[in-house]
């Protein structure tokens, strides 16, 4: 991939954010935590995590393998519930059993590689979960055309033209399968949306389409929450950074009081990262 | 995604044609058309040699004769398009025969008799559910248990002898409506009732997402645990009804009239395109693998080949299926890598 097709989306992806960024707003955030620890048997996963999302912004979690990213995101999503702390939604407390109660509460994640189902078309994975009926109820008898029909008119609407929903989400490229779940997820109303590493596992060009999307979600005032290990990524779309390193949060910032170099110098450990250039270099003279 | 594609080329009209038949039928074809190939062929070749293998009245003796695999493979497709299988309903069936003309020779009215199988079939289908979905013991041991328990109850509560039915489920072993035997009814009216299930419910949607993927299933919001009780629940009330159809049609409760169908049937299905990995399978597959088992069984009767060659065969021709079948999807996967 180029140098100038990478700033090409760069550029791109500015262009959408627009230079007014919101600030984060005021108002009841549409979820929280507050000193929030989980831990497995003896095993701490995560210690006195706070933070707060609101409507309308792209909220980052950054960390490097084993931060504690994933945990985080199970909490959120409903999979875990937390052993310590509180975990609010709309100013309310909440307390999870499964991913349908946080999907209730207009929760919606979008995990890496448990997005989509790829066996299954393109329609049915947008409606998984919330196959429409038709009919008697009871019966449940789905309704295809009028799924079909809506799915091409939701994707459409994320600026994704798809030519046929009916053939099976696994023929789609991954940026495109990830943009799907997003969509998805816009769709049925959710007030959060969490993406789990969205960008890991494509190339630049796909990644910003990722990003590009990230961005439609939070103009429709989706609070976005979007965890990475990419501070390039996060920086581009990014109105507020958590760090996470070892289970503990080890910083915040906001967007406009930040630069990329800090984000990496605080992500890498600073002196970590100086020391491992400083081998690296040793190695290459 | 057009960001995301080159623009393409031109198409001709054979490729635009193809594009008409949607991906998910094109998949489906590709293992409807040999197996609908076999069984017109084989039938035609036997008719060559004997007249007789197209009369209507062989046509309904072998569909007569594989109505109850033909049931119990309809709610085994859906366990298996859910993930999931279920190894007792051969000896459910033998066990459900037994309990039919036990109850029969008591004098218990024939509709309270059947409705009894019928529930006892769907409690034990619960079980299964319950078991597999709440404390995930794994659906092979856990139902090759339910088949040595209920092999073993169907002996004992026969004392090991065949009991006959005299006069009662006539209307199984004799009747018929507009020409077609009670039996073959029967299976019609599940395989309907099961296809619109299995593929135009939101429920039978829900079967091919929990076997295709079921961590994805239940991240979007599915009750897995609801999914997999209710799928093992109608596989055993199918059982208990292709017990009932057994009985009726041999008029008698042999205590090992279905050993082995739960393997028979399970091959069928695949042969009929569903995957023991879970997320693929028809009905209408399904049903074609059973044709295809019994066509390869008649015709081999009226060619006057032993017996024994009639599992050969069958066998033959489903490893020969599912060596087709693996080798198209390695292809698949060879020109999808290069393609990315």
């Amino acid at each position: 991939m180029s140098e100038e097709r990478n700033e090409e989306i760069e550029a791109a992806v500015e262009a959408a954010a627009g230079t007014e960024a919101a600030p984060p707003a005021a108002g009841t955030p549409a979820l929280e935590l507050d000193d929030v620890g989980k831990r497995f048997g003896s095993v701490v996963a995560l210690r006195d995590i706070s933070l707060h999302v609101d409507p309308g912004t792209v909220t980052c979690v950054l960390g490097d393998n084993g931060a504690g990213k994933s945990t985080l995101i199970k909490i959120l999503s409903g999979v875990h519930k937390p052993t310590s702390g509180e975990f609010r939604v709309d100013g309310l407390a909440v307390e999870f059993s499964s991913p349908r109660d946080a999907l209730a509460r207009g929760i919606a994640t979008v995990f890496q590689d448990l997005a989509t189902v790829p066996l299954m078309s393109i329609w049915r994975n947008f409606f998984l979960g919330n196959e429409p009926v038709s009919g008697f109820r009871p019966l449940g008898l789905m309704a295809v055309k009028e799924a079909q029909r809506m799915t091409k008119s939701a994707l459409l609407e994320m600026g994704i033209d798809l030519r046929d929903t009916n053939q099976a989400i696994g023929t789609l490229s991954g940026g495109e399968r990830q943009a799907v779940a997003i969509a998805r997820a816009v769709h049925f109303g959710a007030k959060v949306l969490i993406l789990d590493e969205p960008t890991s596992a494509l190339g630049v060009r796909q990644s910003g389409i990722v990003l590009k999307y990230i961005l439609a979600a939070r103009e429709q005032g989706v609070a976005v929450v979007f965890i990475t290990h990419n501070p390039h990524h996060a920086f581009m779309v990014g109105d507020r950074f958590y760090l996470l390193n070892r289970g503990r949060m080890i910083a915040s910032f906001v967007r406009g009081k930040v630069e990329l170099e800090d984000l990496i110098q605080a992500m890498a450990g600073g002196a970590e990262l100086e020391s491992l250039a400083h081998e690296i270099s040793s190695i290459r003279a | 995604m057009t960001v995301d594609t080159p623009p393409r080329p031109d198409i001709s009209g054979v490729q635009r044609a193809r594009r008409l038949v949607s991906p998910a039928l094109k998949d489906n074809l590709q293992v409807y058309i040999p197996l609908i190939v076999i069984i017109i062929g084989l039938a035609v070749f036997t008719n060559s040699q004997n007249a007789n293998f197209l009369s209507s009245g062989n046509i309904k003796q072998v569909l007569v004769a594989h109505s109850v695999l033909g049931i119990l493979a309809i709610g085994q497709t859906m366990l298996l398009v859910a993930g999931q299988f279920d190894l007792s309903v051969g000896s459910m069936v033998s066990f459900g025969a037994v309990l039919t003309a036990k109850q029969l020779t008591a004098g218990v009215p024939e509709s309270m008799a059947v409705l009894i199988v019928l529930l006892v079939a769907g409690a034990t289908g619960l079980v299964w559910g319950l078991l597999v979905a709440l404390i995930r013991i794994a659906p092979f041991i856990l139902t090759l248990g339910g088949l040595a328990v209920f092999a073993s109850a169907a002996v004992t509560l026969s004392r090991s002898t065949t009991i006959p039915i005299p006069d009662g489920l006539l209307w199984l072993q004799s009747g018929s409506l507009i020409g077609i035997p009670t039996p073959i009814l029967l299976w019609l009216g599940a395989l309907v009732v099961g296809g619109l299930l299995l593929h135009f419910t939101r429920f039978g949607h829900r079967l091919y997402a929990v076997g295709a993927n079921e961590e994805a299933a239940f991240l979007a919001g599915i009750s897995v645990v609801r999914v997999k009780i209710i799928v093992f629940v109608i596989n055993g009330v199918l059982a208990g009804l292709a017990a009932v159809v057994m009985a009726g049609r041999s008029g008698a409760g042999d205590p090992h009239v279905g050993g082995g169908l739960e393997l028979t049937t399970i091959a069928a299905i695949v042969l009929g395109g569903a995957s023991l990995a879970g997320g693929r399978g028809t009905i209408l597959g399904s049903f074609l693998g059973v044709l295809v088992l019994g066509v390869v069984t008649s015709s081999l009767t009226f060619l006057n080949v032993p017996n024994s060659y009639n599992q050969f065969v069958f066998g033959a021709i489903l490893i020969a299926a599912v060596t087709v079948t693996a080798t198209a999807e390695l292809r698949r996967r060879r020109t999808n890598a290069k393609r990315r």
